[in-house]
């Protein structure tokens, strides 16, 4: 096998003591950043880029590597212990993870996710050396068509998280996409549903949205609770330890197929050009949901929720290293800061650089490899001191955790704007969650629709204001047929109920 | 509609010509610091010569953290920072709300001292945009320099593309084919808008907006349309492997190797079209003659580093196009009457 | 207490329907629907998901009847106008003393710490915010009016 081979070369070149102490630091610092809400690994990334500046180029880039993966890892803290996401990926770790916490088992919550992150990730590498520039590929099939189906599929699986009632997950859904329609619309360059405001041309901010919607809400409603609850901190306190913190067997067991699973979906997913982490780790997230089948039902604090969820998303973030190595093309926002950090190196990734510079690509996978495991490490050790956090009593939290939205949604963007839109999110979660009604439907398609949006015209426009794409391409009616066995299948079950009992 | 074409020409002629006086800037009028300019010295006691700026120097960047406008306004603060050109220390903001209108109306309503330390990073792309938003004209500004240039090339698909030339394109549309080109908003729909409209061929050809040239590459490489627009800087990796072909050059002469295959549209005789996209630099309407001076002559200093040759404009393919104060006005102006012109 | 009223699940039906009938109306009249060559235009996508939001909301303002209110707590309320003190006060004083104003107010006068542990919580947040975000990362937060006009 050459690419073992190479790929040993790889390792080389990775484990000197410099670039291992390169690595170190980068996760290290990545993964700080990553746990700052409104940080995430976008900013991380692009904030942290000039550290490696220092360094020869090897060296730069596998801290960069390390920086990039590490910053995955850092993102399920913020998530899993105050419930704010940091970014969009962490949205479903945060609906099984906060739960757990608020069970008092902050650590198995961390360990599932960091575990998880660490098995997808691995999955995603393998992947990578075998049958990376064949993958991508293969994902240039991915035209307008084809990704608007994708979106289809992954916006109607939505449906499969809200449970309870439909009609509100329809509801929200619905205003999540009205949401992300303000500002430009990049399809014909006009400007929409700005009502006149300078600040919504470009539309709304999705992070500050998120710390909003989730994490303001969240302290919103902290301010309920009776705060002389000195008993209940303390029974927390001595749950709190180490060896309190470790999965159980079975506990681990309930994670390693999810793990798989979404590992693989989050892989192929990564390594098609704009879909990104997001759709990855939605879609485990949703497919888990369909077909879990242990003790806690998904969204109760059920450990493979979190394992699926995180599995994908760095699964995804190691996928997306496909495209941008073998073709020059970033799969998302983080890995087109990377693209840029490459270049400043001197590299130009596309269709040669695997030939062209095999010691330096090798060496960035091998180093991924690597960093993988350093960051899995340091996540573990900073589990029993971080899950201390959680001993602080609610009326410290309140005002602090208040503070670090304001602070998070202003450095998003730099503008006093995010902070307005994290404010009125935060308001609005609140009613939205004293009334029953949920929340993550309304991110989730705020975040996805314009992918689906702009890919339908794209391909309208193609075909001429007709539909031919959409029947003239195999994989879109692949994809198609998927969509309407989602549709159909809740229809048909009902249909098949009703006639049993009627016979019955 | 011919009228439109003319005007359109005419004014990129202007901008042809004066990119073609600013590339050699006799040393006289660009090094000169603006001391032997009358009316500044009446309001000021001190000699314009001594204009330093005040604290700490903001440079906005009206697009995200990584992007072409960035990595441009980074390497002019390190380059100025690191070879002691300017001692203030520079802080870089990234103010991307409002698809960059925050950043530049900031820089506008910037006065006094803060106004002669305010910089915005400026391109043909930001203006187009700045335009198409509203609110804003050049008026509010004050061009400082323009530092290096860039110009468009169309392309297909080496492996699956139909078409072997531009003018077997131009020859399919013409028998009722549909042509599908992928490109960027504003610079490139631009330049877009002006070749189609030489062309006579609105009907027959249809521009899908890519995010960025990166998704443009993506989708040719993929098929899935006819002809991708592109600068050199995103597209050379592609043209090396040969996974595609330059068939038109967006440009008054030939690209350089690897791009030198491509004819210019006026070989072809559609005549000249182009847009160049120039990067610079823009003040406050309210920034001080010394202060505009000042910081031209800080940019000039910069395009004279072999850092900013070497690692700067040979890695983005970048021509360098440095101009003064009165030909990057001119040049601004002049771009701002073409992209409204395209417009309608 | 009767099952059928008018209760704050109703109102959020009537800001939803509010909402679809601006979203619709823009779309239609503003943006456009459909063109012949490319087909849907800015208008489409909003309009037609503003119609089934318009429908989904009227279906569920009419469920809304009997269900039960949900009521906000005064707690809560405290908070938003804590939040919105933060806002108008950065403006004068600047993000970051507006925070540590409000973080030390809100911990002595709604939680009634000894001052002691007041000290030793901002010590920390200072820490934090100030010594990763500000100076590690660069974040540039506004200074407000004071301390421009005192530093420039």
């Amino acid at each position: 096998m050459e690419s073992l081979q190479l790929l040993f070369n790889g390792f080389a070149v990775a484990l000197s003591v410099q670039n291992i102490g390169a690595a170190l630091l980068g996760a290290v610092l990545g993964l700080v950043v990553g746990a700052m809400p409104g940080i995430g690994s976008l900013a991380g990334c692009a904030l942290l880029l000039p550290i490696t500046f220092g360094f020869n180029p090897t060296t730069a880039i596998i801290m960069l590597g390390a920086i990039y993966y590490s910053n995955m890892y850092g993102g399920a803290f913020s998530a899993i212990l105050i419930n704010i996401p940091g970014d969009a990926p962490a949205i479903m770790t945060a609906m099984d993870g906060y739960p757990l916490t608020r069970q008092g088992r902050p650590g198995q919550a961390l360990m599932a996710a960091n575990l998880a992150s660490c098995i997808g990730g691995t999955i995603g590498m393998v992947i990578l050396v075998f049958l990376g520039p064949a993958l991508a590929s293969f994902g240039l099939n991915f035209g307008p068509s084809e990704m608007s189906m994708m979106m289809l599929v992954a916006m109607t699986s939505i449906s499969w998280l809200v449970g309870e009632s439909p009609l509100l997950g329809i509801i929200c859904t619905c205003l999540g996409i009205l949401l992300s329609t303000m500002g430009i619309d990049i399809v014909s360059g006009t400007i929409r549903y700005d009502f006149g405001n300078m600040y919504l041309l470009s539309g709304i901010n999705f992070i500050p949205l998120v710390i909003g919607f989730i994490g303001m809400a969240q302290v919103l409603e902290l301010t309920e609770d009776p705060r002389n609850s000195a008993d209940v901190d303390e029974s927390l306190g001595k749950k709190l330890t180490l060896r309190n913190s470790l999965l159980s067997k079975q506990e681990f067991k309930r994670i390693l197929r999810p793990s798989i699973r979404s590992g693989l979906l989050g892989t192929f997913v990564g390594f098609l050009p704009g879909a990104g982490a997001t759709a990855g780790s939605f879609l485990s997230y949703a497919l888990e949901k369909k077909s879990n089948k242990s003790k806690v039902p998904l969204g109760e604090g059920a450990v493979e929720g979190i394992a699926a969820s995180e599995a994908a998303n760095n699964a995804a973030a190691a996928g997306a290293f496909g495209p941008l190595l073998s073709l020059g093309i970033p799969g998302s926002g983080t890995t087109a800061v990377l693209l840029g950090g490459l270049m400043m190196w001197g590299l130009n990734p596309g269709p040669m650089l695997f030939s062209s510079e095999p010691e330096f690509t090798w060496g960035l996978i091998a180093s991924l490899f690597v960093s993988n495991l350093i960051a899995l490490a340091i996540a573990l050790c900073i589990i029993p001191w971080i899950i201390k956090l959680l001993k602080v009593p609610v009326g410290i939290m309140i005002p602090s955790i208040v503070v670090v939205c304001f602070v998070g949604s202003f450095s998003t963007s730099n503008s006093m704007f995010g902070v307005v839109v994290m404010m009125i999110g935060g308001v609005l979660g609140y009613i939205f969650k004293k009334n029953e009604i949920p929340v993550s439907p309304l991110l989730l398609s705020f975040v996805l629709s314009s992918t689906l949006e702009t890919n339908i015209r794209r391909a309208f426009i193609a075909s001429q204001g007709g539909l031919r794409l959409f029947y003239t391409r195999p994989i879109t009616l692949v994809l198609l047929g998927i969509f309407l066995f989602i549709v159909c299948t809740p229809m048909v079950k009902a249909i098949l109920k009703k006639s049993k009992s009627s016979k019955s | 509609m011919k009228k439109k074409i003319l005007s359109v020409l005419a004014s990129l002629l202007i901008v042809a010509s004066l990119a073609a006086c600013g590339g050699s800037p006799t040393p006289a009028d660009s090094s000169q610091p603006a001391g032997g300019e009358p009316k500044d010295a009446a309001a000021q006691p001190q000699q314009t010569e001594a204009f330093t700026p005040k604290g700490n120097i903001d440079f906005l960047v009206s697009s995200k953290a990584g992007g072409g406008s960035d990595i441009f306004t980074r390497s002019i603060t390190d380059i100025a920072s690191k070879k002691g050109i300017v001692t203030n220390a520079f802080v870089v903001n990234n103010k991307q709300d409002g698809n960059g209108q925050i950043a530049r109306r900031d820089v506008k309503d910037a006065k006094g001292d803060a106004a002669d330390s305010t910089l915005l990073c400026f391109s043909t792309g930001d203006l187009s945009s700045m335009l198409s938003n509203g609110g804003l004209t050049m008026a509010d500004f004050r061009p400082i320099a323009v530092m290096a240039a860039d110009k468009h090339l169309l392309f297909t698909n080496a492996k699956s593309s139909k078409y072997a030339s531009f003018e077997e394109v131009v020859e399919a549309a013409k028998a009722g084919e549909q042509i599908i080109v992928g490109g960027t908003s504003s610079d490139e729909r631009n330049v877009y808008d002006m070749l189609v409209q030489s062309l006579g061929l609105e009907e027959n050809f249809s521009y899908i907006v890519f995010g960025s040239s990166s998704e443009t590459m993506t989708a040719l490489l993929g098929g899935h349309v006819d002809l991708g627009m592109s600068k050199p800087a995103a597209s050379k990796e592609y043209v090396l492997s040969g996974d595609i072909n330059p068939v038109l050059a967006l440009s008054s002469e030939r690209f350089s190797a690897p791009f030198d295959a491509a004819p210019t549209a006026n070989e072809l005789g559609y005549g000249v079209i182009e847009l160049p996209v120039w990067r610079g630099v823009i003040g406050s309407v309210n920034m001080s003659d010394e202060a505009v001076n000042y910081w031209n002559d800080v940019c000039r200093q910069v395009t004279e580093t072999d850092e900013w040759k070497t690692d700067y404009l040979e890695k983005n393919l970048l021509v360098n196009n440095y101009m003064n104060v009165e030909d990057s006005t001119a040049t601004m102006l002049a771009a701002e009457q073409s992209i409204l012109n395209a417009a309608g | 207490m009767s099952n059928k009223r008018f209760n704050s699940k109703s109102v959020i039906a009537l800001a939803f329907i509010l909402i679809a009938v601006v979203w619709v109306y823009l779309g239609v009249t503003k943006y456009g629907l459909w063109d012949q060559k490319e087909g849907p235009m800015s208008g489409f996508f909003p309009a037609i998901v503003g119609g089934v939001l318009l429908v989904a909301s009227l279906i569920y303002f009419f469920r809304s009847f009997s269900l039960e209110s949900a009521k906000i707590e005064k707690n809560a309320i405290q908070l938003i106008i804590g939040m919105l003190a933060i806002l108008g006060v950065s403006y004068i004083i600047g993000f970051l003393p507006a925070l540590l104003v409000f973080y030390i107010f809100w911990l002595r006068v709604m939680e009634k710490m000894p001052w002691r542990s007041i000290a030793v919580a901002a010590a920390v947040m200072i820490v934090i915010v100030y010594g990763t975000f500000s100076l590690w990362l660069r974040v540039p937060f506004p200074k407000g009016l004071l301390f421009e006009s005192i530093f420039g």
